[in-house]
């Protein structure tokens, strides 16, 4: 049963979402079945993907709407805010 | 994601080549908002008529405004530029190489306003600044999809995450097709019914290779491997191979699929373990291309069968005087 699922995430890491921490967040949502999207000043990535998260330039303290599409929509949002509230396990 | 703003300066530094644009006073003024796509000539405005004023529109200045212009009194001329560019317009420009009058330039330093002059005639530079401007208002949006240019045609290629768009894309640069832009596409709408794309990140020319990590195309596979911009003549869709799904399998009818309001020839390719979905892709494109010059495979084959299945004499394929001339060792 696909279900969409919206929250709004925090970016708290000093560095914003570079590289590193843009493939941990990628690695993390294509665990999961669901689509999953970040939605930045109108601009729509797809999250499963490193080249499209970098693309949302999100420096430390920017607000990103996350958008998960799908069967296991609700344990991938929360794994993932999980993950954003961490801070990634980095600085 | 349609832009609705941008700015004089990037007008003037996008047009000044095709425009012959000289900028002579009020470059501090080159960061204001052009937000229309339209232009105008201020004709009543100049003579003291405000209403309904089109103030967020480029202003032109030709053969007969000037004119006018020219027959009052300074004195006349510097109230006239003074209520003119009391308003926002983002600049004026000139055109003709017509002499431009003190009194504009004074107010148009003092009120930080851009003035152009060309030496193109009014018309012709109202047409092309106007393309320009509906072209970079026009529609567009970021999709998630790689672009390659395969024999001269720019196919855009879709899919889930993790099909294989990059893996693909990947052997046909090893082909020798072009790359244009992996993972985001900003494909945007322009005059002629054309959709052109480039890559939406401003780092171009890197791709993310699972297992390998980021690589940069320009050292790896050299300069001509490469294309900036390339317009979209195809859309093809990777699927995981679907036993039950009925895949095109004669070709008599084309697939398409609609892009920002135009409608594209469209390929699915089915992804499977043992089989190639850049050689079918390869293949697609230049079927594309047979179809473009009138020859339609499908439907010669098809012609043909149907006049050999009614023909009174039933041929095997060969018969035995041919095969001995023809394959005889």
């Amino acid at each position: 049963m696909t279900q969409t699922v919206e929250r709004t995430v925090d970016v708290r890491n000093s560095r914003g979402l570079h590289l590193h921490v843009a493939s941990l967040l990628a690695n993390a949502a294509n665990q999961f079945e669901s689509d999953v999207f970040f939605v930045k000043d109108g601009l729509r990535v797809n999250g499963k993907s490193v080249m499209s998260l970098t693309l949302l330039a999100a420096t430390v303290g920017t607000s990103l709407l996350m958008v998960v599409e799908g069967t296991d929509a609700e344990r991938a949002a929360s794994a993932l805010e999980a993950l954003f509230a961490s801070r990634f396990g980095v600085e | 994601m349609t832009p609705t703003r941008t700015t004089v300066q990037k007008w003037f530094l996008r047009m000044q080549y095709e425009l012959s644009l000289e900028l002579v006073s009020g470059g501090e003024g080159l960061d204001r908002k052009l937000s229309s796509s339209q232009v105008t000539r201020p004709g009543l405005a100049l003579a003291g008529y405000f209403r309904h004023f089109d103030s967020e529109r480029i202003q032109v200045l030709g053969q007969q405004e000037t004119s006018y212009l020219d027959d009052l009194s300074p004195a006349h001329r510097e109230r006239v530029f003074r209520e003119l560019l009391s308003y926002p317009i983002p600049c004026l420009v000139v055109t003709k190489s017509l002499a431009i009058s003190p009194e504009l330039l004074a107010e148009s330093q003092r009120t930080r306003t851009p003035v152009f002059s060309t030496r193109m005639a009014t018309a012709s530079f109202i047409a092309r600044a106007i393309l320009f401007l509906e072209e970079e208002f026009g529609p567009s949006e970021v999709i998630h999809a790689n672009l390659v240019e395969l024999y001269g045609l720019g196919v855009l290629i879709r899919g889930k995450s993790g099909i294989g768009k990059s893996e693909c894309t990947l052997e046909l640069l090893k082909r020798g097709h072009r790359f244009v832009a992996d993972d985001s596409v900003i494909v945007k709408h322009v005059t002629g019914h054309r959709v052109i794309g480039t890559a939406a990140h401003p780092l171009k020319h890197y791709m993310e290779v699972r297992g390998v990590g980021i690589i940069d195309v320009v050292s790896l596979f050299g300069v001509t491997a490469v294309q900036a911009y390339k317009r979209v003549g195809m859309v093809a869709t990777l699927e995981t191979w679907d036993e039950k799904r009925a895949y095109v399998r004669t070709g008599l009818e084309q697939e398409e699929y609609e892009l920002l309001g135009e409608t594209l020839p469209h390929a699915t390719i089915p992804v499977h373990p043992g089989r190639s979905p850049a050689v079918v892709l390869e293949v697609a494109t230049m079927d594309l291309l047979a179809r473009r010059m009138g020859h339609f495979a499908a439907r010669e084959f098809n012609d043909a069968l149907i006049k050999q299945m009614q023909s009174s004499t039933q041929p095997t394929g060969y018969e035995f005087g041919d095969w001995d001339d023809q394959y005889e060792l």
